[in-house]
């Protein structure tokens, strides 16, 4: 099958310092990926390149078997990290979904009945059309992820483009979130998103590609988070649990235990759970 | 006022004191004429017209730039610094000039301010863009010209005491200025005479001709620069507008040295012509040409009223304007 | 009655009312996209930029809305060339660029003795000195503007909420940013001898600002902006005439007064919205 998305050998730096090396990548189409890695490690830098907002150094980039330097046929629709939007600025929610029809707009002001019909679709689709005149700083976290991801299914894109969607909100909502992105990916949408949040991604994304400025490995999570692996790309020490079908990971603390950190228990009053008094130390 | 009549006496007796004590090696300088100093151009061209090539004349306020608010240059300083003799209208028309000049006065050297030893102060004209309440009386007397002749009376003086080697040349100079001028006069009472006495009405941008109208039966009925010569006020407009309208006059006067699109407005709102040809500090013509003079500038004027309001220009226009000592070529005014 | 209407009947009072209204709703109108992207220095220094392109162009006797024009056209594309691909330092040499071109008008002011136009109409502006031809070249200038903006509506929005997802999205927005510089440019040009050079940028941002306080909708704000430009700039041209002071000033003062009219209300209606807690006001 065609990769929807192929990078080769694609090198990108800043002012000499490389932030990317050597990335072979390719996506095909109904794949939904997950890039992970520490801060630093080229993610948005990667998503970028992919975008066409920077150009790689060395390699090359296709989109749809074109390479990346004119306009290729593929339509990507992005949805930025929620930081990164300026949420006092004058529009509602439907103003926003609409901007995602700008490759298709008319000459005039309005939007089109086309247009406003697919609008309405997809925020019925995303359970937010009740909130279509609402400003958007009246919604909650969870609200405002999904107007801008409405905003990038109304371009009708053959790629979702995600930058960190479950970054700054919270873990029910970011659960959400990738909950959505899976049915969206199950009715055929190709799917890419950046996260930190590795536990998310190990329940919910179906492919993994691990990135500190090189790929490190890329495959299903439950194959490729192990300690050794997680631990190259992190720099750190990890610990990968898997337990009841899950699989969490966490980063070892440094030469902490839980006793450093606990306050030392007042005699006679030790804390207490269901089960009797809970043991003074808790070791790792 | 005190002062500069301080200056107006004392100078000059201080001036030939040095004269009479130094008397031989008068005021001579290396090419051994004396460096003269003036402001406008009407004022120079008088200094020229009784000095002739036998001094070294300057003047240093450009053709056609607002004298009132001209600041000279560092170049100016030092030709003021240069000069024996500087001839200053006066009468607070040129004052950054009279500062520098003082300011930078060498030793033996003079500043003749003219409009003060023209008229006395009962004389003085206060008027729109001069009002009492200001303090300074309209400076602008040379468009008279038996002021003028005044003028050509005190510079004659001046060179004479300094530079007694010419004083023939100079005294026969001043003869036959004097005889042009009145001719002059003469003539302009001839031309004004034909414009109807209801016409005889001055509206000018600039005040300049407080002293010319009262000679010839004009009146001066308005100005339009306000006395901080900044632009007039929209209400000031307004005021003008109405008056025009009322009045009937056929045509107001502009200056080319004044923007003229306010004038422009005003005359099309009003329904009069607006001229803005007259000139009181530019010679017409270029240095060298027989009109570039005092007396063409008058008689330009003169023509441009009559033809304007409705009077006979002709009576004048082939007045005599040329200098008296010949071609002005040589005489420096800044540009 | 009469009193207001006295100053009607002299067609430069027409003329300078007439083109107060259309260059303050102009102001208030591009003074939208300046608030929302946070150009207030761009708008006040290419203001001054455009300063020194009128002083050379009345220097060399060219007309003025040419000369000008060409000057403000290529500072506006050069300060826009600098943001964009400098957005590091775009404050320097944005500042660099306007100042000097400011200096250059100011030293040939000095230098040239025949400069006989106001210093201080050309800082604070003037009712007076409106031509017929200002009047059709404001005009024209407006409706050329008002074209672009309901034109490229979309694109403007998009590119002006988030330039850079707008380029994912495939706006051309390097295209969008030059013709919303050339089009600033434009309305600083026109607008120019009404407001002055030292006030314009307070015309772009204060009914802006002051519409924003009254909506949330972009489009309502576009509308709110552009009528009280206008309202405010015939009211400042009356005032004008009546007490003599520079339009520029006056109209800037009535677009502060009304700005803190609405900011009075506003707080007002959201502390009595706080206390009655449910109540929709």
């Amino acid at each position: 099958m065609q990769a929807l998305i192929e990078l080769k050998e694609v090198t990108f730096g800043y002012g000499g310092q490389p932030v990317l090396e050597a990335i072979d990548l390719h996506l095909h189409p109904g794949q939904f990926a997950a890039l992970v890695g520490p801060s630093g490690a080229g993610k948005s830098t990667l998503l970028k390149l992919i975008l066409g907002t920077l150009q790689p150094q060395r390699g090359a980039i296709y989109l749809d078997g074109r390479a990346l330097a004119g306009q290729s046929s593929l339509r990507v629709g992005y949805v930025p990290q929620l930081e990164a939007i300026d949420w006092n600025f004058p529009v509602t929610v439907a103003e926003v979904v609409l901007m995602g029809r700008i490759q298709r707009a008319g000459l005039w002001p309005w939007p089109g009945a086309d247009d406003r019909r697919r609008m309405l679709r997809v925020l019925q689709q995303l359970e937010i059309d009740h909130l279509a005149k609402h400003h958007i700083r009246d919604l909650s976290g969870g609200q405002q992820q999904r107007v801008f991801l409405a905003r990038a299914l109304v371009a009708e894109p053959d790629l979702l483009v995600l930058d960190e969607p479950t970054t700054g909100v919270d873990m029910r909502t970011a659960e959400n979130v990738l909950h959505l992105l899976a049915e969206l990916n199950q009715q055929g949408m190709t799917i890419l998103i950046t996260t930190h949040d590795l536990n998310a991604a190990a329940a919910h994304v179906p492919w993994a590609v691990c990135l500190n400025r090189r790929i490190v490995a890329q495959g299903p999570p439950w194959q490729i988070f192990t300690d050794a692996i997680l631990s190259e790309v992190y720099q750190g020490e990890m610990l990968v649990i898997r337990q009841d079908g899950m699989l969490f990971v966490q980063q070892k603390p440094h030469g902490h235990t839980l006793r450093d950190v606990l306050p030392d228990p007042v005699p006679g009053h030790l804390p207490e759970s269901e089960n009797g008094p809970l043991p003074r130390t808790v070791s790792v | 006022m005190i002062f500069y009549k301080f200056l107006a006496i004392w100078l000059p007796l201080f001036g030939w004191l040095l004269a009479a004590c130094t008397a031989g090696s008068s005021t001579a300088t290396k090419a051994g004429q004396l460096n003269v100093v003036t402001t406008v151009s009407p004022i120079t061209n008088i200094v020229y017209n009784i000095g002739g090539e036998r001094i070294n004349l300057s003047g240093i306020v450009p053709e056609g730039v607002n004298s009132h608010t001209f600041e000279p240059a560092p170049s100016d300083a030092k030709k003021l610094a240069q000069a024996d003799l500087i001839f200053i209208n006066g009468l607070n028309l040129e004052e950054p000039t009279l500062r520098l000049a003082e300011a930078n006065l060498k030793e033996g050297a003079e500043i003749i301010l003219l409009g003060e030893q023209t008229i006395s102060p009962d004389e003085y004209v206060y008027d729109f863009s001069f009002p009492k309440e200001a303090g300074s009386p309209n400076p602008h007397l040379w468009p008279n010209p038996l002021y003028a002749l005044r003028y050509a009376g005190l510079v004659r003086d001046a060179l004479v005491r300094r530079d007694p080697a010419n004083a023939d040349y100079y005294n026969a100079n001043y003869e036959t200025l004097q005889g042009r001028i009145e001719a002059l006069d003469t003539a302009i009472q001839q031309t004004l005479a034909t414009i109807p006495e209801f016409n005889r009405k001055l509206l000018t941008y600039h005040d300049s001709w407080a002293y010319f109208a009262p000679r010839y039966g004009m009146t001066v009925i308005g100005a339009i620069q306000p006395s901080d010569f900044a632009e007039p006020s929209a209400q000031e407009v307004a005021a003008l507008i109405a008056q025009l309208r009322s009045e009937q006059v056929p045509a107001i006067f502009g200056s080319e040295v004044f923007p003229s699109p306010i004038l422009d407005q005003i005359a099309k709102e009003a329904g009069v012509q607006h001229v803005d040809t007259l000139r009181d500090d530019d010679l017409p013509g270029q240095p060298g040409d027989p009109n570039h003079s005092y007396i063409g500038l008058m008689v330009e004027n003169v023509r441009i009223m009559a033809a304007s309001l409705g009077g006979n220009p002709d009576l004048i226009a082939d007045f005599d304007t040329a200098n008296v000592p010949g071609a002005d070529s040589a005489v420096e005014q800044a540009q | 009655m009469d009193l207001f209407l006295e100053p009607f009947q002299f067609e430069f009072f027409r003329n300078g009312v007439l083109a107060a209204v259309l260059v303050g709703g102009l102001c208030g109108l591009i003074g939208v996209y300046i608030v929302l992207r946070g150009m207030s220095y761009i708008g006040h220094g290419l203001s001054h930029a455009i300063f020194g392109g009128a002083v050379v162009s009345f220097v060399m006797a060219w007309n003025f809305y040419i000369g000008a024009g060409l000057w403000g056209f290529l500072a506006a594309l050069l300060i826009n060339q600098t943001v964009q691909r400098t957005k590091i330092n775009a404050d320097a040499a944005i500042g660099i660029i306007t100042t000097a071109s400011f200096a250059v008008g100011v030293a040939l002011i000095s230098r040239y003795r025949g400069f006989t136009r106001s210093f201080d109409a050309a800082l604070f502006g003037n009712i007076l000195g409106v031509t017929q031809q200002d009047v059709w070249v404001i005009s024209g200038v407006t409706i050329l503007i008002i074209a672009v903006i309901f034109f490229f509506y979309k694109q403007l929005l998009f590119t002006t909420f988030e330039a850079e997802v707008a380029q994912v999205y495939g706006v051309k927005t390097a295209w969008i940013e030059t013709l919303f510089a050339l089009a600033l440019a434009a309305a600083l040009i026109v607008s120019m001898q009404i407001l002055g050079v030292t006030l314009i940028a307070a015309a772009l941002v204060i009914p802006a600002i002051t519409a924003r306080l009254l909506t949330d909708s972009f489009s309502r704000m576009l509308l709110l902006s552009t009528v009280a430009g206008s309202a405010t700039g015939f009211l400042g041209m009356l005032l004008s005439f009546y007490i003599d002071v520079a339009s520029g000033a006056t109209i800037v003062l009535v677009q502060a007064a009304i700005f803190g009219l609405v900011l009075t209300i506003t707080s007002l209606q959201k502390q009595a919205a706080r206390r009655l807690p449910h109540t929709h006001l």
